[in-house]
């Protein structure tokens, strides 16, 4: 008798479990596997951003890497992709309609860091690495500041809101700043996304095929937060710059030079050593930020070897030379200082 | 579940279509018409500008109350182009391309059974919205990377410091 | 629910109505400030020349929706033309709390003396109201200065030699030239003119512990990014709400205001963010919509002793709509002569206000706010290719070569100018919409090509290599400097208000915007319309404990 019931609940169960488990399960793996023109690039609002990914340098990193699973991260990724289904179904969503919250480029960030381990380590050992809290909660300059909307032009660049909703202020409140939503206080500022867009015309390094490729494209983008889009970094306009009496400056055209000044900015008289600004002046006019500051980390020791004393005028070992390289302290601004600071005529 | 059912989702292929509101013949028409508007010199054009792609996504949002317009100023016009010239306007010779522009614009092509209608305010009106695709900003679909902001050496973003500390 | 009772009841939260506002929240009244739009985010629409307040051409950034809002415009040959805030000929001054001083130009020009008594000083006008205001330059001296200090302007009055007198300086030091400005100021000096900077409700140095201007490119029409562009919404307003006394109540379209049997205001319908109607009673209600949404209100709110509109019992509400016929030359340069700093506006002079030969009034000339480049494609001498290679080598050669002198002509009253509702025509909330209708006075237009003339001589004098006018003074009044519509005067039977904006026969019901403007000025009329509200909030704020304006 047993058995007569055992097989009467086999014969239920198993299409049950056929079709709970097999079938979506099996779903999964072969969606998960398959080609981008069998899966996402059937919704029409992905074909423009998977064909930019088949141009990009990493064609063979599949979207699923990046982009997560709908179980990749627990109901976070279930709701998502489900969200992406709906919306997909309910209304005409268009590409341009279709951009990474926060937590999708912190996510995609995490992939980057897979492949990408030495310059994920230098960008988390440098400036750039600063997080929310560090950013919006330094007592010392929300002294001297109130928010702004424009804050999130440079730091927070992906936050889903805007100043008025990142930062409470009151200036009869300690600090005067802070953070209305303590989850945001660690999350970085400036993630690689900031200045890298992934899906971009953009040939792999070295030999592909047995052919070294030559043509590349410049690796780095601008994230432009106001229009929510990227601008190719060697399409940035170099800007004219002057010193104080008006005369020309010589600027950098490197793209990642240009990349840099987007926040590293002078003020509207595009005066060099202005506000933000620390353009090269002196011996060092004309060299791009990335001659001396590496691009992931922005450390500048040993930097001088990059140049010298292959290039060299007067055949003094120049990081012994009085200036801030040597010694931070000292008057002589490395990015500004010129023979004449020392040496008389 | 979720996953399960994204299995299925090739039965809901949408046709390939580039435009939202606009046919493919009536966009080349409007594509021809607006490169001759801003045509390509050693700047890019408004083809190179996506000029056609701000037009046809505005026709079909904001724009909604130009639809019949444009329909019907596209019809008239080919029909123009084709007592003339027994061509469509995109296929016409870029000279003879301007010459109907300058008809249109001048008023001397308003016959062309439109009932109502009016060929220089057809002009007009794509005048002004590729203007405004070309110079404006790419979020709406024109201007692509920016190359207007380029042609006319413009920083954008702009670049400016923010005032730190000072005063 | 039932609202509580309060105080005042103001309406429009921008010049007129934040600073009312204000005054009355910290002189102990309880106050709600109403707002059809929302609280402005930069973030919005911070740098796009197609939905800016200055070209809205796809959407208006700061409101109204304009799809909810449509208005009527009576052509000329008398047909009748529906319009939006996106279609051209709507007027729109921005609906959000701060209203048009989120995102002006910001110029902050004090009416000269000769402006408050026109009729006086010119006589009477053939086919014009024109008239004398009721209150003198000096009765809004303090006014003027209260604005200057609390909300905050850059200028030098002492630059300027046709300046009204001023007990005091003005908070911050004016602006510098720049490279367009610096050659406007040397061509009008050697004219023998008396050019200066331009006063600006914007931060020259770090004030009320916001920061100064850093010359964004994207000014006039635009947000600020860094709030150093000084309106109601971040100065006044705050400082109302940090009083406990003033709650702003936003996304509220006001239906009407509710007049009782004795000829009282007792509060006012309104429909909430969620469309839900209410009833909000006060003891005193202040209007401060703008020229046009004020005097479309009045006549919405009809009452058994006032059956045409509150306070319309003479026919006045709505009449003398004026705004500014925008007027001056362009000049071609053939070398850059504009850095595209913001805000680009930085000289003026007022040599043309008043006094000059065969001139009513007058206006000031300025060099242009930065032209953005779409704004920019329809810039061409008369005669210019207007689309081909022609017009597109125009544009990218001489973007930063054409310099414009331009300035607001004080436009003459006239009384068929007017504001009505259109019965026939209903809102999103089913209200009879504004309808604009008249055109201007003949003599604007005569003053127009006086004022272009001036303007095309001095680009000459600067250098330019090929100059053409552009006058304006033609057609129907109105636009964002539109004032007027509920004039001051001391009698009933020719204005909608006394003397100091209260309605005259309904003592609770006030108005503080431009509507109460007898004439314009020749000035962009910010700073006007609000040392008029500290002038209204004033008079509310020292008489309301004994009276709360009840009659009887």
């Amino acid at each position: 008798m047993a058995s007569k019931a055992f097989r009467k609940i086999v014969l239920i169960v198993a299409p049950v479990v056929i079709l709970l488990v097999v079938v979506p399960g099996g779903g999964y793996i072969w969606w998960n596997n398959a080609v981008p023109e069998k899966t996402c690039m059937q919704c029409h609002e992905i074909v423009p951003s998977a064909e930019a990914w088949y141009a990009s340098a990493h064609r063979d990193i599949r979207c699923v890497e990046c982009h997560g699973t709908a179980l990749s991260n627990g109901i976070h990724s279930l709701k998502e992709k489900a969200g992406m289904l709906f919306q997909h179904t309910t209304r005409k969503v268009a590409h341009e309609d279709i951009r990474l919250n926060e937590m999708q480029v912190l996510e995609t960030m995490e992939r980057c860091s897979n492949c990408h381990q030495s310059e994920y380590a230098r960008w988390n050992a440098g400036g750039h690495a600063i997080n929310y809290h560090e950013v919006f909660e330094d007592s010392a300059h929300n002294a001297m500041e109130t928010p702004y909307w424009d804050c999130l032009r440079c730091h927070g660049m992906f936050y889903d809101g805007n100043i008025k909703t990142l930062v409470r202020y009151d200036p009869e409140m300690p600090g005067g700043w802070a953070l209305k939503n303590r989850k945001q206080a660690n999350l970085p500022t400036i993630p690689c996304l900031a200045c890298h867009q992934i899906h971009t015309e953009n040939e792999p390094v070295g030999k592909m095929a047995g052919e070294l490729v030559a043509k590349r494209n410049p690796a780095v983008h601008l994230y432009i937060r106001a229009d929510k889009r990227y601008q190719r970094a060697d399409r940035l306009l170099q800007i004219p710059m002057v010193n104080e009496q008006g005369d020309t400056i010589e600027v950098s055209n490197y793209p990642a030079h240009k990349l840099c000044l987007q926040c590293h900015s002078p003020n509207f008289k595009r005066i060099v050593n202005t506000e933000d600004d620390r353009t090269p002046t002196g011996v060092h006019e004309g060299i791009s930020c990335t001659a001396c500051h590496e691009v992931h980390s922005n450390d500048a020791t040993n930097s001088c070897e990059n140049c010298h004393p292959a290039i060299n005028n007067c055949g003094l070992d120049v990081s012994q030379m009085n200036t801030t390289y040597n010694n931070p302290n000292s008057v002589n601004n490395i990015h500004f200082v010129s023979c004449e600071d020392c040496h008389s005529k | 579940m979720v996953a399960g059912g994204l299995m299925f989702m090739p039965c809901c292929r949408y046709p390939e279509q580039p435009y939202r509101f606009l046919s493919t013949e009536e966009a080349d028409c409007i594509i021809a018409l607006t490169e001759q508007i801003i045509p390509r010199d050693n700047y890019p054009g408004a083809t190179d500008a996506g000029v056609i792609y701000y037009i046809d996504r505005q026709l079909s949002s904001v724009f909604h109350y130009d639809q019949q317009t444009y329909r019907n100023g596209i019809r008239s016009m080919q029909k123009a182009c084709n007592e003339k010239y027994k061509r469509l306007f995109q296929d016409l010779q870029v000279p003879v391309q301007i010459k109907m522009m300058e008809e249109m614009e001048a008023g001397n092509l308003n016959s062309y059974n439109w009932p109502g209608g009016n060929l220089s305010s057809f002009f007009n009106l794509v005048m002004k919205h590729t203007m405004q695709a070309f110079y404006g900003s790419p979020i709406h679909g024109g201007n692509k990377d920016y190359v207007s902001f380029e042609m006319l050496q413009i920083d954008y973003p702009l670049v400016i410091g923010q005032n730190r500390y000072n005063t | 629910m039932k609202n509580k009772r309060v105080n005042a009841v103001v309406i429009g939260a921008g010049a007129g109505g934040g600073i009312v506002a204000k005054e009355l929240a910290v002189s102990g009244l309880s106050v709600v400030l109403f707002e059809r739009g929302k609280w402005p985010v930069y973030d919005e629409h911070p740098t796009d020349e197609l939905i800016s307040q200055r070209t809205e051409v796809l959407d208006s950034p700061f409101g109204p929706d304009h799809i909810k809002n449509p208005r009527v415009v009576v052509e000329a040959d008398g047909r009748r033309r529906i319009v939006t805030p996106i279609s051209g000929g709507y007027s729109n001054n921005a609906a959000c709390v701060g209203s048009g001083t989120v995102s002006y130009g910001a110029m902050a020009w004090r009416f000269m003396e000769e402006d408050f008594q026109l009729k006086t000083v010119y006589g009477h006008v053939e086919g014009s109201t024109l008239e004398d205001w009721p209150i003198s330059y000096n009765n809004l001296e303090p006014c003027y200065e209260k604005a200057e200090w609390e909300i905050g302007v850059s200028g030098d009055d002492g630059l300027n030699l046709f300046a009204p007198p001023r007990r005091n300086k003005q908070p911050m030091p004016s602006f510098e030239y720049n490279p367009e400005g610096e050659l406007i100021y040397n061509a009008a000096k050697r004219l023998g003119l008396h050019p200066f900077p331009i006063p600006m409700l914007r931060n020259s140095v770090r004030y009320n512990n916001r920061p100064a201007c850093i010359r964004n490119r994207t000014c006039c029409g635009f947000a600020c990014p860094v709030d150093a562009k000084n309106g109601t919404h971040n100065t006044v307003i705050p400082t109302a709400m940090s009083t406990g006394n003033c709650e702003v109540r936003t996304q509220c379209m006001i239906a009407e205001i509710v007049v009782d049997d004795k000829g009282q205001a007792a509060g006012v319908n309104y429909f909430d963010s969620k469309n839900n109607g209410h009833f909000q009673p006060a003891d005193i209600v202040v209007v401060s919509g703008g020229a046009i949404e004020t005097a479309r209100l009045l006549l919405n709110s009809k009452s058994k002793l006032f059956p045409r509109g509150a306070g319309n019992n003479y026919d006045w509400v709505g009449r003398n709509l004026q705004g500014h016929a925008y007027t001056g030359a362009f000049g071609l340069f053939d070398y850059d002569i504009l850095d595209l700093a913001g805000p680009g506006a930085t000289v003026a002079l007022c040599d043309f206000n008043h006094h000059n030969p065969g001139m009513v009034g007058g206006g000031l000339l300025a060099n242009e706010f930065n032209r953005l480049p779409y704004l920019y494609s329809n810039i061409r001498p008369p005669g210019s290719a207007r689309w081909g290679i022609d017009h597109k080598k125009f544009q990218y050669e001489m973007y930063r070569r054409t310099s414009q002198v331009v300035g607001p002509i004080q436009e003459m009253p006239a009384f068929d100018s007017r504001v009505t509702v259109d019965e026939n025509v209903k809102d999103y909330w089913g209200l009879p919409v504004a309808r604009l209708s008249g055109s201007r006075h003949p003599l604007d237009y005569e003053n127009c090509k006086f004022l272009s003339a001036k303007a095309e001589k001095i680009l000459k004098e600067a250098g330019a290599y090929h100059t053409w006018q552009s006058v304006g003074g033609k057609g129907l009044s109105g636009g964002q400097h539109q004032a007027g519509t509920a004039r001051m005067g001391n009698d009933k039977k020719t204005s909608v208000v006394n003397r100091f904006g209260q309605v005259h026969e309904i003592d609770n019901l006030f108005i503080a915007d431009g509507s109460l403007m007898v004439n314009n000025g020749g000035f962009n009329p910010a700073l006007t319309i609000m040392a008029l509200g500290y002038w209204v909030g004033d008079y509310i704020a020292t008489n309301f404990s004994s009276t709360k304006f009840r009659a009887g």
